[in-house]
């Protein structure tokens, strides 16, 4: 357990990411095109999702959507939607597409571990 | 076109002329007329009758003066009868022998008994007999008109009666005339009545009076001419007030008969004064007969006063005024004729002047309702009317070319309005677009910053704490404050970026509240601690003033805690040595929420520019302190918006006291549901409860043209699905193949990849094969797109209901299947 599908267009975030929760012992693949991405996920199936929602090829809101529907509801992986755009109304829309979380940018490494922590546990260093 | 025409074409709802000028006008002329006309007629009527009723009034007072004049010549007649039969020789003789021998005395006594019946016997003689009485009273001889009557010595003596007594007195020549009397039988009145008069004379001998002749007159007989020459009734009344002349018989000899009729019996006291104490007159107006006119002439024959008699007659007024009545018909039938000739002329007169103003009015009510067609009748007239019909149509005329003058002028000045009103709304769209362009920028600015900002602060902090991220490699100690710093920069750029893109939210009025029901302590609690880490390494005391137990207010969490972080960050920017307390109090509605502290505090002269945006007191100590100003400024606005305010208090060098109030929740408002207070970290939670128990159905729609795409995305939208739309052929097969939506709406013209090699495409791989998709286009080739594997083909156009229909059907099958 502890493979994350990272779906991050902007590279050095994208990197950073990784670079956090590798450093935590989690399985990451990173796909910077949501619909690959969605593609992945249906054929992999991952233990969470987190998803910048400004993607270049599809809207990230709709692709949540999409792929909770097709990876069984209440039964599929936790999506975090992560955005640099502020305000509640971003939250709302997570909220109304079906995430389990959102998270907003800039965050510090300390704040992402923990809410990927709230879902999965930390595979232990080998 | 006549005017007449032109009414009836245009005979709209003209409000209907109640009082009429013509009406008026014919009354008026009626009064004017019916007035003086009454009043002459009256009058004249009235004198007419007055004037008749004396003028008749004469005629019969000289009428009856001659009749009674006529009737007193009868009576002196009778008397002159009398002188005569006492002069003449056989009476002369007679008287001898009275007293004397019997021989002789049969000779004269026949003698006289001849002349005597020739008295009796004559025409219409008055005598009914004579009598000649001797001086003893006795009887000596009798005649009536048969003959000479038995003589009855002894039998009766007349020495008592009037006549005898009174004639045997008198002089030669000399006659007594008797009151009036019944006719009688040994004393007993005769019936029928026969009123008599007794005429006697004296029969003189030698000088001295031996006897006496009498006459019995009869008055009917004496006037039986003159009466019956006049028709008309005549009244007679003796001295004592009996009638012995009045058409009703009943009332006739009262004296005589006793039975109390009389003239002055029946008659009031003017009447019976006014009659009786003038030789002659006219009465009218008389209380005892009213409506009748009576004349009345006394008889006095000159020579006899026993006789003084009233003759009067009655005329009734209204056979007078009967002639009077007859010119009365006549005046009002006259009158009649006139006043209806008068209205004739009136109503032709009126109609003359009130037609063509009326026809003036019509063409004015015409052009009231705007048809200005119209022809002013009656133009062209010599007379007042015509002058105003002439008038009426040429202001008509100048109303008509100012009216279309003022139409194009409207005209022109609605296009002008119209057009700057476009201008307006395109500056107004423009102003618009540029503000919703400024929004957009700042937002994507805000996104386009915090990407990079994300990694910096990322990869600064866990260099500086997370050394396993990094295969547990120490960092050399010397980079360590430096790579702090990068950190703090970073923090400090996300404030700064946060502050702006409030501020242009609150300059844009779109920054909305989310207010709850807000435990405050909690809150407190949570920017204590965000406030501890700023402190650094100053040796300040944070300390917490406010009773743990505290109403709820009514806030927006969010920011609240920006508030008083912001306040509290300030207080710790600016003190060095002492305290800084956060401290919150109750009162009535309202709490007060205070940052104090002991810092360097505020020239009172810069008290009001803190508030300033952009700005910060640029003297002495305050240059060496870094920020930006907005925080104090939103932070204002934020308080404003909750109802309070934000105030300082401040003494230089001493401290400062930054306070602001929050509305304590109403009972309503605490019955809202409590919204999590949002934690100090930059993530959310949610729960999770809901997800996945709707089903939605996803559609991919390839469509080129874009306002097609947006009507049926729309369309589709608004009955629930999920709607993923491109315009690209080439996108197709990727969106597909990562979205694996439920349903394929395409059209075939497409730009870089036509419909028909993404249909194919779409058939040839396995995990798209089965999507239906349903052809969409303005190409009739319907054969070949289901040839191709369309499920269905639509020819354009087509209404988003068809396509909603389409989608529907072929989803159904979908639907059960999952």
């Amino acid at each position: 357990m502890g493979y994350i599908l990272l779906v991050e267009d902007n590279k050095d975030n994208a990197d950073m990411i990784i670079h956090i929760l590798t450093a935590a012992h989690y399985d990451v693949r990173h796909f910077s095109r949501g619909l690959t991405a969605a593609q992945e996920a249906r054929r992999l199936r991952p233990d969470l999702v987190l998803m910048d929602f400004n993607l270049p090829d599809v809207d990230g809101r709709t692709l949540s959507k999409v792929l909770i529907q097709q990876m069984g509801g209440a039964l599929a992986p936790p999506i975090i939607a992560c955005t640099a755009r502020v305000g509640l109304k971003e939250a709302k829309l997570a909220e109304q597409f079906g995430c389990a979380a959102f998270l907003q940018k800039p965050f510090s490494p300390e704040d992402l571990l923990e809410l990927v922590q709230r879902f999965i546990i930390p595979p232990a260093s080998s | 076109m006549t005017y007449t025409e032109a009414t009836t074409m245009t005979r709209l709802s003209v409000p209907k002329v109640t009082r009429r000028l013509q009406y008026r006008l014919i009354i008026a002329f009626v009064v004017v007329l019916l007035i003086p006309t009454a009043i002459i007629s009256l009058y004249s009527l009235r004198t007419a009758a007055t004037t008749l009723i004396q003028k008749i009034g004469a005629e019969e007072l000289r009428a009856l003066v001659s009749q009674a004049n006529d009737l007193e010549q009868r009576l002196i007649d009778a008397k002159e009868d009398l002188i005569f039969l006492s002069l003449a020789p056989p009476t002369r003789r007679f008287a001898t022998i009275i007293n004397g021998a019997s021989d002789v005395a049969n000779t004269y006594r026949d003698a006289q008994i001849v002349l005597l019946r020739t008295f009796l016997e004559r025409e219409t003689t008055p005598y009914l007999e004579f009598r000649i009485i001797n001086i003893g009273g006795q009887e000596v001889m009798h005649v009536d008109r048969t003959g000479e009557l038995p003589f009855r010595p002894g039998s009766v003596n007349f020495a008592g009666e009037a006549y005898f007594n009174q004639a045997i007195g008198l002089a030669g020549n000399q006659v007594y005339i008797s009151e009036y009397d019944l006719d009688r039988t040994d004393g007993v009145i005769n019936v029928p009545h026969v009123p008599v008069l007794y005429y006697s004379v004296p029969l003189e001998v030698d000088g001295s009076n031996i006897a006496v002749l009498v006459a019995k007159v009869s008055l009917m007989s004496l006037f039986s001419d003159i009466l019956s020459r006049n028709p008309s009734p005549l009244y007679l009344v003796s001295r004592d007030g009996s009638y012995l002349l009045n058409p009703d018989s009943d009332k006739l000899y009262g004296g005589v008969l006793d039975n109390n009729v009389t003239f002055d019996g029946e008659r009031s006291r003017e009447d019976v004064i006014a009659m009786f104490a003038n030789r002659q007159g006219i009465v009218t107006d008389s209380i005892d007969a009213p409506d009748t006119l009576q004349v009345y002439v006394h008889l006095r024959p000159e020579t006899q006063i026993a006789i003084r008699w009233l003759v009067f007659r009655a005329i009734p007024i209204s056979a007078i005024v009967g002639e009077v009545t007859a010119t009365q018909e006549i005046v009002i039938l006259l009158a009649v004729i006139s006043l209806l000739a008068a209205i004739l002329v009136a109503i032709l007169l009126t109609r003359s002047i009130v037609r063509p103003i009326r026809q003036l009015s019509d063409v004015a009510d015409n052009v009231r309702q705007g048809n200005w067609d119209v022809i002013v009748p009656g133009t062209g007239g010599h007379d007042e009317i015509g002058h105003l019909a002439d008038a009426f149509d040429a202001m008509l005329r100048e109303l008509k070319a100012l009216y279309g003058g003022l139409e194009d002028r409207v005209a022109r000045r609605t296009a002008e309005l119209s057009s700057a009103n476009l201008k307006l709304s395109e500056a107004q769209r423009k102003a618009e677009d540029a503000s919703r362009a400024k929004s957009l920028f700042l937002s994507n600015m805000s996104h386009e910053l915090r990407t990079p900002l994300n990694v910096i602060i990322g990869y600064s902090h866990s260099m500086l704490a997370m050394p396993q991220m990094f295969n547990n490699v120490t960092m050399p100690e010397v980079y360590r404050p430096y790579l702090k710093l990068i950190k703090d920069n970073g923090h400090y750029l996300i404030g700064l970026i946060n502050d702006i893109l409030d501020l242009s939210k609150i300059e844009a009025g779109k920054l909305e509240l989310v207010c709850t029901t807000v435990d405050l302590p909690e809150v407190f609690r949570g920017v204590l601690a965000t406030a501890t880490g700023l402190l650094k390494d100053k040796s300040l005391q944070l300390r917490p003033e406010y009773p743990e137990d505290m109403p709820l207010v009514w806030a927006d969490p969010i920011r609240v805690r920006q508030i008083i972080l912001n306040l509290l960050s300030n207080a710790i920017k600016f003190t060095n040595t002492g305290s800084v307390t956060l401290k919150a109090e109750v009162d009535d509605d309202w709490v007060t929420i205070s940052v104090i502290d002991t810092g360097i505090g505020i020239p009172e002269e810069g008290r009001f520019a803190i508030f300033d945006r952009f700005r910060q007191i640029s003297s002495g100590a305050f240059t060496e302190i870094e920020g930006t100003g907005l925080g104090l400024d939103i932070s204002k606005q934020l308080s404003q918006m909750h109802g309070g305010d934000l105030s300082v208090h401040s003494q230089e060098g001493k401290g400062s006291r930054f306070s602001f109030t929050l509305p304590l929740a109403t009972a309503d408002q605490l019955m809202t549901k409590t919204l999590p207070v949002a934690n100090n970290n930059s993530f959310t939670i949610f729960d999770r409860e809901n997800i996945g128990s709707d089903e939605v159905l996803s559609i991919l729609l390839v469509e080129d043209e874009v306002s097609m795409r947006e009507l049926l995305r729309r369309a589709l939208e608004s009955v629930g699905y999920l709607v993923i739309d491109t315009h690209d052929g080439a996108q197709v097969m990727e969106l597909a193949l990562g979205l694996l939506p439920n349903l394929i709406i395409l059209d075939v013209n497409l730009p870089h990849v036509s419909g028909w090699e993404v249909i194919s495409q779409l058939k040839g791989d396995a995990e798209t094969k089965d999507i239906p998709v349903v052809v969409c286009t303005a190409s009739h080739d319907r054969q070949r797109a289901l040839d191709a594997g369309a499920a269905v083909f639509l020819g354009k156009p087509v209404t988003p209901d068809e396509v909603i229909t389409v989608v529907q059907e072929q989803l159904s099958s979908v639907v059960k299947r999952t």
